[in-house]
């Protein structure tokens, strides 16, 4: 086969998987701005619906990321685009800097060290445990961390998808019924603990809680991220020392 | 007058030197930190000495945070290789997530609330 050949049918594999996942993507936003249920938020129906395709057609996943890894590739200038939002609102950030440090320490540390040590009382893997520390994370952050703490980072962006699916529910619960007074502790609980989709919610309390959400998330990553490495060794012991 | 598509395109255009310059320096010198991290970092300091306006991509940063979802898509598809997920151990799986989440939940508004009402105390 030629070189030209090769490339052609590289293209041609690429295309396939590419288009499948943004065309299940478009169905299934126009579906959910109809219904606006939990269980048919496009972060569970196209994934859903890609794996048993694959499953179903005995593609084997490295043939499906020929494609996907392209739309994957988008997550880095998702990551370099987060600089925007921390620039627009430096000033907030300066200004409450003592609360979301204190709430960004608290919120960290609870979110990897409870992920982990459930996760191995559910009896679940080393390795799937690990690939849980970075679960409330965004994804982007949450991949590479990930891989920095000894995880599956495939299995983290299904952690992080189950994490946000899970929030939307017990977010709206916590907000109303914990006595949280002010908007910075309602965004920052939101954008913590569910990310993206935690972010989106707060922005339909109000402007200061969907502003702050969006900027936890986005600190919260850098920080868990920035631990990893000390985190590496700390999780490995505590996973290796925990009996399943 | 450039139309509101190509404006976007140009927008989504502008991140890509960032993106590329990080990831050329994370691997160049064996930084710990992802490439996009990186970005992330010459942009802020771009942002700061004013040699880009933060009105020059703010549009296209809006637009992928919109469309995070389907980037991330192929990775969390990756759960095909992990059939054990699929039964019993992916229930559990769910529980712990949920249990997690509430108490990580709870421990940052709780923080959050108990500083900001010390500050508001003392002013």
């Amino acid at each position: 086969m030629s070189a030209g050949a090769a490339l052609a049918a590289r293209a041609l594999g690429a295309a396939g998987p590419v288009a499948a996942t943004l065309a299940l993507y478009l169905l299934a936003r126009a579906l959910h701005r109809r219904a606006r249920a939990v269980l048919l938020s496009p972060l569970l129906v196209v994934p859903a619906v890609l794996v048993t395709a694959l499953l179903r057609l005995h593609v084997p996943y490295a043939r499906y990321m020929q494609g996907g890894r392209l739309l994957g590739d988008a997550l880095g200038p998702v990551t370099v685009a987060f600089a925007v939002p921390l620039y627009r609102h430096r000033a907030l950030l300066r200004r409450h800097a003592a609360e979301l440090a204190a709430g960004l320490a608290c919120g960290c540390l609870v979110a990897v060290s409870s992920s982990v040590a459930l996760a191995r009382a559910a009896g679940l893997g080393g390795a799937v445990a690990l690939s849980m520390a970075p679960r409330s994370i965004t994804t982007p952050l949450a991949m590479a961390a990930a891989s920095a703490i000894g995880g599956v980072p495939s299995l983290a962006a299904v952690f992080v998808i189950v994490t946000a699916l899970v929030g939307i529910v017990l977010g709206r619960v916590l907000v109303r019924r914990l006595p949280l007074a002010s908007p910075l502790s309602r965004g920052a609980l939101l954008g913590l603990g569910a990310h993206g989709a935690g972010t989106a919610q707060a922005m339909e309390l109000g402007p200061v809680e969907g502003t702050v959400a969006g900027l936890v998330m986005i600190c919260a990553g850098l920080l868990v991220l920035a631990l990893a490495p000390a985190l590496r060794g700390l999780l490995a012991t505590a996973v290796r020392a925990s009996l399943p | 007058m450039p139309t509101p598509r190509l404006r976007l395109l140009l927008q989504l255009a502008l991140l890509v030197p960032f993106w590329a310059g990080g990831a050329l320096l994370s691997s160049g010198l064996h930084l710990p930190v992802p490439g996009g991290v990186v970005g992330l970092g010459l942009l802020l300091a771009a942002l700061a000495v004013g040699l880009v306006r933060v009105e020059w991509l703010a549009d296209g940063a809006e637009w992928l945070f919109r469309h995070m979802l389907l980037f991330f898509i192929p990775a969390a598809v990756g759960v095909v290789d992990y059939p054990e997920l699929f039964g019993r151990e992916g229930l559990r799986a769910v529980a712990a997530i949920a249990i997690s989440t509430a108490l990580a939940m709870a421990a940052t508004g709780a923080a959050v609330e108990w500083v900001s009402r010390r500050r508001g105390a003392r002013a």
